[in-house]
C-alpha cells in the first residue's frame, strides 16, 4: 500500500504556489465553454433542491394531477409553518449544528495528523498499520448497527448527543484522504527542514503542516459536515429523544398520510444551514495557498 | 522500548474490551425464561394516582398525532392530570421496526407504550411472547372488545394478549365514480353492486370498462391479489403454524387470478405508493382500487379537493370481508410506567376514543363497540358513501387467519412475481415457480 | 524560530524514499503513533466490536431480537454459495457499479479542471457542486422518480420521445433500471469527487502550467500532461473509495425501488440490498452476517488488486528528475 501513494517519477507537484493575481490558476481565465458546461451541470445538480422549493409550495394534489408545477408558489412558508409546528425543528437544528461541528473539527484536526503520520513520518509497522485503517473502509455500515446500539447502550450512551458524535469523530476515509493530499502537497524537505531547525513534529504540524493541508482539510471538512449533517439511520436509533434534524425530518406529518409539501418544507429549512456551511468553508479551499511561504 | 510498551497496552486494551463486549453481547438478545402457560401468575395493579408520571411513547405512521388531533390526549389530560404523554413518532414503519428491534435486541431504550404494526404481530406472538406484557395483567385487563381479526393477531398460542387495538384497515373497492359514467357504466353503489356480484363480474364489468375508456381498471395486480387473500380463511400459513402457501387453496388461486388479469392489460401496472401512482390517483388513471379504510385518506390528498364527489366506495361482492393493515399499542415487559401506561392505553382504544377519532375523519376503528356506534357516517367526498356501515361490516366479517413470521417475505416475493408478469410479460406459470424458488432461498 | 521562512531551497518534489527524518528523543518517536491513536481507539471501541460481531453471528442462526441465536456453525456459508440470488446480487452491483463510478470519476476530473480556472462566481459553482450531496434524499426520489416515470408523461420518456425514441419502462427493465440509477448515483457523486479533485488540483504549481503554454501545450495537453499526473495519488484514492463504495451502494436503488426488493426481478437487488433485506425485512441475522462476511472478503481482494495494478503501472514510468528541478526552481 504505501508503495503506491508516492510516485517514483517526480511529477507529484511541489509544494504550492502563492496565488498571484486573485486565486487558483491566475491568467487562465475560464473560457465561455467552461461557463456553459458548468452552468449546464450546475442547473442539473441544483433541480432537485429547487424542486423541493417548488413541491414545499403546492399542495400535493397539485403535485399529481399530471402537469405538476414548477415554479414556486404561494405555500412555502405556511408548510415551513407546519413543519415547524409538528416536529420541534428549532431544536433539532441546533443539536445538529452541535454535532456536526463538534465532528467536524474533531475529523479534520485528527485526520489531518494522522494523514500527516502516515504520509511523512516513519514508523514501524506504519504500513500495517495504514493497511487496516484501509481495511475498516470495507466494512458494511448497516449491520453495525445493531451491535453499535449494544456497545452505546453498555456505556450508557443512548440519547446523549456522544453516542453520535463518537463513531464519526475519525473516519478511516478522512485519514486516507488527508494522507493522500499530504503527500501530494506537503514535500519531505520541507518537514525535514523544520526538523533540522530543531522543531517539535507538533510545532511542524501546527506551522508547516496545517497551512499546507488547508485545502484538503477545507474540502474534508464540507463532506463532514454534510455526511454527519445527513446521517438519518443510526442517530434515529440512539438518539431518538434527543434527535438532529434528519430524525426530526422524518417526524414530520400531517397525520396518517404524510403531506408530501409539508415534509419538503422541512427538508429545506434542514438543508439551508448545508449551503451557509459550504459557501464559508468554500472560499478556504483555494485560500490556504497563500500561507507558509514555501517558495520563498 | 517505551513505544512498543504503549502499542500493546493500546492492543491489549482494545482486545479486552471487545472481548467483555462479546461477553455482555451474548448475555443479551435471548428470551430470559419460558412464557407463562395458562391465566397470568401476578396482576398489576391500577397506578397511582397521586404521583406525577411521564409516559414515553414510540410510534410511527401518524397513530399518535391522530390520537392528538383528535383531541383525546387532552381528554386524557382533564382526567389524569398527574399523566404527562411524550411522544415520538417517525414517518415510516420499517425505520421505526429497524430501531424498536435494536432496541429489543439490546434490552435498553424502549418506550412505555410502542406501537405495533399488525404484519409484525406473528413476530411478536410467536417469538418474542416473553418481552411484552400480557394485557390481561393489568388493572384493566382485557376490556376493549375487538373483532375476531383483530384479537386473534396479537394473542399468543398460550392465550396471552399482547396489546390493544388501534385502527383497522378492511377492505373495500373505491372507484372513479366519474369515469365510470363516462365509459357508460353503473357509477353509484347501489348500481354496482348489483352488477358486481362475484370476482368474476367484478373482471367481466373491468373489461367492459377497459373496451369503453382504452384505460386501466384497477391499478395493479398485486392490489387485486391482496383484495383477493384478504377474504379468505386461510393466508400462507394454517392453523398450526405451518406454512402452506405453496399448495393450500389461497395463494396459488388468487394468483393465477390477478396474473391473468395482469397479462390481459386490465392493470395500470404501477407500483403501489410510488409517486406515478399517487398521480395516477389524481388523473383517474385506473377506475378501481383495493380500498382498505385508510386508503381514503391518500385518496383524499393525492386526488385533492378537485376531485371531491369522483370516488365511491362499494362493499366487497357477497358480504366478504377482509383487513389489510392496522395497529396495536403494546408495552414492554419490564417498564417501569406499566400500570400507568396501560390505563392510557386502554383510554386511546376504548371505543368513545375510537369512535370520536373516526368522527373527526381520522382512524378507522377496531374496538367492537365502535363499530357499531359510528354505523352512520359517511362520507362527502365519496358520495356520500356509508363508509361506517360498509366499513364496519366488512370488518367484522374479515376472518382470522393465523399469521406467521414470514407472511412478509412470501406476499413480497408472490407480489413481485405479479409485477413481473404485468410489466415483463413472464408467463404466469414461470412467475409462480419463480416465486416458489425465491423463496425457498429465502426462508427455506 | 526559522521555521516558517526555511532559508535553503527545495529541490524536487516529495519522495518517500528520501532519508528518513532524524530520530530524536523518544518522545519523537512515541509522536506518531500518538498522532494516529485517536483513530485507533475509536475504531477499536466503535468499529472493531461491530466487526466482529457481524463475524461471529455469521456462524449463528439468528431471527432478529427473538430467541436465542443458535449455532450451526457453516451453515449460512453453505446456503450462501447455494443461494442464486447472491450470485445475482454480486453480479448487479458489478455492473451497476462500473456504469455509475467509470463515467462519474471521468467527469468529476473534467470538472475540477474546469473549477480551477479564474472566474467569476467560482464560489456559486462550488456550492453547486456539493448540492447533490447536501439535497435531502425525499426531494431526490421524488424528483427521479418522476424523471424515470415508466409512463410516457416522465421527463426521461419526453427526452427520448424528442429523439424520435419509444418510451422506456424505467423501473421494468433490465438494462434501463440500472442505468436509472447509475444516472442517479452519478448525480449524487460526480460533485462530491469533484471538490475532492480541485483540493488536489490547488497543490499543483502554477509554473508547471506557464511552462507548459510556453511550450506550446493547449488546455487539453496541459490537463492531460501537467494536471493528471499530479493528481495521481489523489486519483488512486478516488478509485478505491469508489471501488468500495460501488460494493457498498444502497441508497439510490432502495429509494429507486421502494424498498429491498431490488425490482419484480431482481435486476436492481445489488448485495447491500440483498444483506439489508435478509437482516430486516426476512429477519434473519446469521445469513446477512455471512453475506457482509463474504462481500468484506471480496472488497478487500477488489481493492488490493486494484491498488497491485496502479502501483504496477506507477513502477513502470521511468524517473525523469530533470525535468523537475527546472520547475520547481531554487530561490524565488
Amino acid at each position: 500500500m504505501t508503495t503506491i501513494d508516492a510516485p517514483r517519477e517526480a511529477l507529484a507537484p511541489t509544494a504550492p504556489v502563492p496565488a498571484k493575481r486573485g486565486r487558483g490558476r491566475a491568467g487562465e481565465r475560464a473560457g465561455i465553454g467552461t461557463y456553459v458546461v458548468l452552468t449546464v451541470t450546475a442547473a442539473a445538480f441544483l433541480f432537485p433542491f429547487y424542486y423541493s422549493l417548488v413541491a414545499g409550495s403546492h399542495p400535493p394534489a397539485e403535485l399529481y394531477d399530471g402537469s405538476p408545477p414548477l415554479l414556486p408558489g404561494p405555500g412555502l412558508f405556511r408548510n415551513m409553518g407546519l413543519a415547524l409546528e409538528q416536529a420541534d425543528l428549532i431544536r433539532a437544528l441546533g443539536r445538529s449544528l452541535v454535532v456536526s461541528s463538534v465532528v467536524t473539527v474533531a475529523t479534520v484536526f485528527f485526520c489531518t495528523t494522522a494523514g500527516f503520520a502516515f504520509a511523512k513520518l516513519r514508523f514501524r509497522g506504519r504500513g500495517a498499520l495504514f493497511g487496516i485503517t484501509l481495511a475498516t473502509l470495507t466494512i458494511p455500515p448497516t449491520l453495525g448497527i445493531v451491535p453499535l446500539y449494544v456497545v452505546m447502550s453498555r456505556l450508557g450512551l443512548v440519547n446523549n448527543l456522544a453516542s453520535v458524535i463518537l463513531p464519526a469523530a475519525v473516519t478511516a476515509f478522512g485519514v486516507f484522504f488527508m494522507r493522500q493530499f499530504l503527500t501530494q502537497s506537503l514535500p519531505d524537505e520541507l518537514v525535514e527542514a523544520a526538523t533540522v531547525d530543531g522543531a517539535s513534529l507538533t510545532r511542524t504540524l501546527f506551522a508547516i503542516v496545517f497551512p499546507i493541508a488547508r485545502p484538503g482539510m477545507a474540502v474534508l471538512g464540507i463532506l463532514s459536515f454534510m455526511a454527519s449533517w445527513n446521517d438519518f439511520l443510526w442517530p434515529f436509533i440512539a438518539v431518538r429523544n434527543t434527535p438532529t434534524i434528519q430524525v426530526a425530518v422524518a417526524g414530520i406529518q400531517a397525520g396518517y398520510t404524510p403531506d408530501i409539501s409539508v415534509i419538503l418544507a422541512g427538508t429545506v429549512i434542514a438543508t439551508v444551514p448545508l449551503v451557509i456551511v459550504t459557501a464559508i468553508f468554500g472560499k478556504q479551499i483555494v485560500g490556504g495557498i497563500t500561507q507558509g511561504a514555501v517558495k520563498g | 522500548m517505551s513505544i512498543f510498551d504503549k502499542r500493546r497496552a493500546a492492543g491489549t486494551a482494545a482486545a479486552g474490551l471487545v472481548a467483555v463486549s462479546l461477553l455482555l453481547s451474548a448475555c443479551t438478545g435471548g428470551g430470559s425464561g419460558t412464557p407463562e402457560a395458562g391465566s397470568p401468575a401476578s396482576t398489576l395493579g391500577p397506578p397511582d394516582e397521586s404521583q406525577p408520571v411521564t409516559i414515553n411513547v414510540d410510534s410511527f405512521g401518524g397513530i399518535f398525532a391522530n390520537f392528538e388531533k383528535a383531541g383525546l390526549l387532552d381528554d386524557y389530560k382533564k382526567l389524569h392530570p398527574n399523566v404527562t404523554v411524550k411522544y415520538s413518532e417517525v414517518q415510516q414503519e420499517d425505520d421505526y421496526w429497524t430501531s424498536l428491534t435494536t432496541k429489543l435486541n439490546s434490552g435498553t431504550g424502549l418506550a412505555d407504550i410502542q406501537a405495533l404494526e399488525i404484519s409484525r404481530a406473528a413476530l411478536v406472538t410467536q417469538q418474542q411472547q416473553d418481552k411484552w406484557l400480557d394485557i390481561r395483567t393489568t388493572a384493566v385487563g382485557d376490556a376493549n372488545k375487538y373483532p375476531p381479526a383483530k384479537q386473534g393477531a396479537i394473542t399468543t398460542e398460550d392465550g396471552a394478549v399482547l396489546g390493544w387495538g388501534t385502527d383497522a384497515g378492511p377492505m373495500a373497492i373505491c372507484y372513479r365514480s366519474d369515469k365510470l359514467e363516462e365509459a357508460g357504466l353503473p357509477s353509484t353503489t347501489e348500481e354496482l353492486s348489483k352488477v358486481i356480484t362475484d370476482w368474476d363480474t367484478y373482471e367481466s364489468v373491468g373489461k367492459q370498462y377497459v373496451d369503453a375508456s382504452g384505460e386501466p381498471w384497477m391499478d395493479a395486480a398485486s392490489g387485486y391479489y391482496r383484495l383477493l387473500t384478504s377474504v379468505q380463511p386461510e393466508r400462507n400459513y394454517n392453523a398450526e403454524g405451518e406454512p402452506t402457501y405453496a399448495t393450500n387453496g389461497t395463494a396459488r388461486p388468487s394468483f393465477d387470478r390477478a396474473a391473468r388479469v395482469g397479462a390481459e392489460g386490465l392493470t395500470a401496472k404501477l407500483e403501489q405508493f410510488s409517486q406515478p401512482w399517487n398521480t395516477a390517483m389524481n388523473t383517474g388513471d385506473f377506475a378501481t382500487i383495493a380500498c382498505p379504510a385508510w386508503m381514503l385518506g391518500y385518496i383524499k390528498q393525492q386526488a385533492g379537493e378537485e376531485n371531491s364527489g369522483n370516488w365511491g366506495v362499494l362493499p366487497l361482492p357477497q358480504g366478504l370481508g377482509g383487513n389489510w393493515g392496522g395497529s396495536y399499542l403494546a408495552i414492554p415487559k419490564d417498564s417501569p410506567n406499566a400500570a400507568a401506561a396501560a390505563q392510557l392505553a386502554a383510554f386511546l382504544t376504548s371505543a368513545e376514543s375510537e369512535t370520536k377519532e373516526f368522527e373527526a375523519g381520522l382512524a378507522f376503528p377496531s374496538n367492537s363497540e365502535s363499530l357499531e356506534q359510528i354505523a352512520d357516517v359517511t362520507d362527502p367526498y365519496f358520495n356520500d358513501a356509508p363508509i361506517g356501515q360498509i366499513f364496519s361490516d366488512g370488518f367484522r366479517a374479515a376472518p382470522d387467519q393465523p399469521l406467521g413470521v414470514d407472511d412478509g417475505a412470501i406476499d413480497q416475493a408472490i407480489t413481485q412475481q405479479l409485477t413481473a408478469v404485468e410489466s415483463n410479460n413472464v408467463p404466469p406459470a414461470e412467475a409462480w415457480d419463480s416465486a416458489m424458488r425465491t423463496l425457498e432461498d429465502q426462508i427455506g | 524560530m526559522a521555521v516558517d521562512t526555511p532559508t535553503h531551497a527545495l529541490t524536487g518534489p516529495a519522495t518517500p524514499r528520501s532519508r528518513p527524518a532524524r530520530r530524536g528523543s523518544v518522545g519523537a518517536r512515541s509522536a506518531p503513533y500518538v498522532f494516529i491513536a485517536p483513530f485507533f481507539i475509536l475504531f477499536g471501541a466503535f468499529g472493531l466490536f461491530p466487526l466482529l460481531y457481524t463475524v461471529w453471528l455469521s456462524f449463528f442462526e439468528y431471527r432478529l431480537a427473538s430467541g436465542d441465536p443458535e449455532f450451526i456453525g457453516l451453515e449460512n456459508y453453505a446456503w450462501l454459495f447455494g443461494s442464486p440470488s447472491f450470485y445475482n446480487a454480486l453480479w448487479k452491483t458489478f455492473t451497476i457499479g462500473i456504469i455509475a463510478t467509470v463515467p462519474q470519476l471521468c467527469m468529476a476530473l473534467g470538472l475540477a479542471h474546469l473549477l480551477n480556472y479564474n472566474m467569476r462566481v467560482r464560489n456559486f459553482f462550488r456550492i453547486s457542486m456539493i448540492m447533490p450531496y447536501a439535497t435531502s434524499l425525499v426531494a431526490a426520489t421524488l424528483v427521479f422518480a418522476s424523471i424515470f416515470s415508466n409512463s410516457p408523461g416522465g421527463l426521461a420518456n419526453v427526452v427520448l420521445s424528442l429523439l424520435g425514441m419509444e418510451p422506456i419502462a424505467w423501473t421494468a427493465g433490465n438494462w434501463t433500471a440500472q442505468i436509472a440509477i447509475a444516472i442517479i448515483v452519478t448525480w449524487h457523486w460526480t460533485g462530491y469527487n469533484a471538490l475532492i479533485y480541485l483540493a488536489g488540483m490547488q497543490s499543483i504549481g502554477q509554473e508547471l502550467y506557464e511552462s507548459a503554454a510556453i511550450d506550446g501545450a493547449n488546455r487539453w495537453n496541459q490537463f492531460v500532461n501537467v494536471t493528471l499526473p499530479g493528481l495521481r495519488p489523489t486519483i488512486l484514492f478516488t478509485i478505491i473509495l469508489s471501488t468500495i463504495g460501488a460494493t457498498q451502494l444502497f441508497t439510490e436503488p432502495f429509494l429507486f425501488g421502494n424498498g429491498a426488493g431490488g425490482g419484480a426481478l431482481g435486476q436492481y437487488q445489488v448485495v447491500a440490498m440483498y444483506m439489508y433485506e435478509m437482516a430486516f425485512d426476512i429477519g434473519r441475522l446469521g445469513r446477512a452476517s455471512a453475506i457482509a462476511v463474504v462481500v468484506l472478503a471480496l472488497v478487500i481482494l477488489l481493492v488490493l488488486i486494484n491498488a497491485g495494478l496502479a502501483s504496477l503501472r506507477t513502477r513502470e514510468r521511468p524517473l525523469p528528475k530533470t525535468k523537475t528541478t527546472t520547475t520547481t526552481g531554487g530561490t524565488r
